[in-house]
């Protein structure tokens, strides 16, 4: 195995990304042996796993999340410490996605590669900001890889729908958010934007808020929004998982005003596609500019793109005199889609 | 300028007319002249551009200026 021939160590199976050298997989599909995970959303921390390496708030979310499929050896590593595993040397660095999300720095006589998962470089009062890694090799996912993908100010976004109450005082509002991560960040936006009324939640939204408070990540006062009355919900925000908004549930709302905090609210049909009267352009993912600039500063000299929209960034990379290559790993995109 | 464009972008997606007629007087009560001026000129039809949009479009598109998309485009900006 030549360290400088990522390949040799790096290699992709049906379980996805094997370092060898290491003797892990990287976010594997069904169950592995060793699995890093990088973070807690489904396409990434999967059940089954026998020994599992993880930052410790992944680890507590996947603990609640996946019941008996949690790892059966769960060991917490925390951010900045450097661990020896078989001949390579493993160091987690913060990815800026979600609470507890993790690049993985994998250090192989002298060469390192960043697995760097799902990661964003904008502010998130919810977790720990994106840090630089420097690296040889750097593996990029590419959800949002095209130009069209410009996020925007998220506090920005959110006042629009503080706004949107204010005008119509009478509809309760009803924004779909994933439940790991972005309702979490919504809350804290809202709060951090002087919103100090209760917050409803779809019961589905529950355990990941108390795992967030439980870790010191303030959301304000919460209420379930099954149960409580109609004229309570008027002029409400109440959030929901994005699957919930159209739905029945949605429907005994007093005149539910819908809308979506999603990167994919930047493509206008997608919001009408789903019946969204109030679009959020708010991700939790890089959006064309942070991937390229990302990837520019890491000063690796070869990328690798995980899933997405990799044709676009490929076509970057290659442009800018470095080696990229597609990995296609299946199974991958945002959760709840 | 900004809150023209918001106020277009909440109309878009909206629906129901009477929620439209609210967002209309909200952003009529709330922003100042000119601007306000101007969006009612740009809602209603009223708003007229010395631009040779004709030749612009020829440009862009690499067509002749009697060509129908230039024609068309052209029509949409009045």
């Amino acid at each position: 195995m030549r360290p400088d021939r990522f390949e040799d160590w790096l290699t992709v199976d049906a379980k996805g990304l094997f370092c060898r050298p290491g003797g892990f997989h990287i976010d594997p599909r069904g169950g592995a042996r060793r699995a890093i995970i990088t973070h807690g959303h489904s396409d990434h921390a999967r059940p089954g796993h026998d020994a599992a390496l993880a930052t410790p708030e992944t680890l507590a979310i996947m603990g609640a999340r996946l019941g008996d499929g949690a790892p059966r050896r769960p060991q917490a590593l925390a951010y900045g410490e450097p661990l020896s595993i078989g001949d390579v040397t493993v160091t987690l660095f913060p990815a800026g996605h979600v609470l507890g999300s993790a690049q993985v720095l994998i250090q192989y006589q002298g060469v390192r590669a960043v697995v760097s998962g799902d990661y964003k470089r904008s502010e998130d009062p919810t977790c720990t900001p994106f840090a630089l890694v420097p690296c040889d090799l750097f593996v990029t996912e590419a959800t949002f890889a095209l130009p069209v993908f410009q996020h925007g100010d998220a506090a920005a976004e959110v006042g629009k729908l503080i706004k949107s109450v204010e005008q119509f005082p009478e509809r309760a509002h009803v924004v779909g958010a994933y439940g790991l991560g972005k309702t979490q960040r919504v809350i804290a936006l809202l709060r951090a934007a002087g919103y100090e009324r209760p917050v409803y939640i779809h019961g589905a939204l529950q355990a990941c808020c108390d795992l967030y408070e439980s870790f010191g990540v303030r959301l304000g006062t919460l209420k379930p929004a099954t149960g409580a009355a109609r004229d309570e919900l008027k002029g409400a925000i109440v959030l929901a998982p994005p699957s919930a908004i159209a739905d029945r549930w949605a429907r005994r709302l007093p005149d539910p005003l819908t809308s979506f905090a999603s990167g994919w609210m930047r493509v206008r049909a997608r919001a009408r596609q789903q019946g969204v009267e109030l679009p959020l352009v708010i991700s939790d993912h890089a959006d064309w500019r942070e991937l390229t600039e990302t990837i520019a500063e890491t000063g690796a000299r070869e990328v690798w793109v995980t899933h997405g929209r990799e044709d676009a960034l490929l076509h970057h990379i290659e442009t800018t005199g470095r080696r990229g290559r597609a990995l296609a790993l299946i199974g991958r995109e945002d959760e709840d889609q | 300028m900004k809150a023209f464009s918001a106020l277009l972008d909440r109309l878009v997606y909206t629906p129901s007319r009477n929620d439209k007629l609210r967002l209309m007087a909200d952003y009529f009560a709330s922003v100042p002249d000119p601007d306000r001026g101007y969006a009612l000129a740009a809602l209603t039809d009223g708003l007229f551009f010395r631009v040779p949009f004709r030749r612009i479009f020829a440009e862009m598109l690499g067509r002749p200026r009697r060509s129908r998309a230039v024609q068309a485009l052209a029509r949409l900006c009045g």
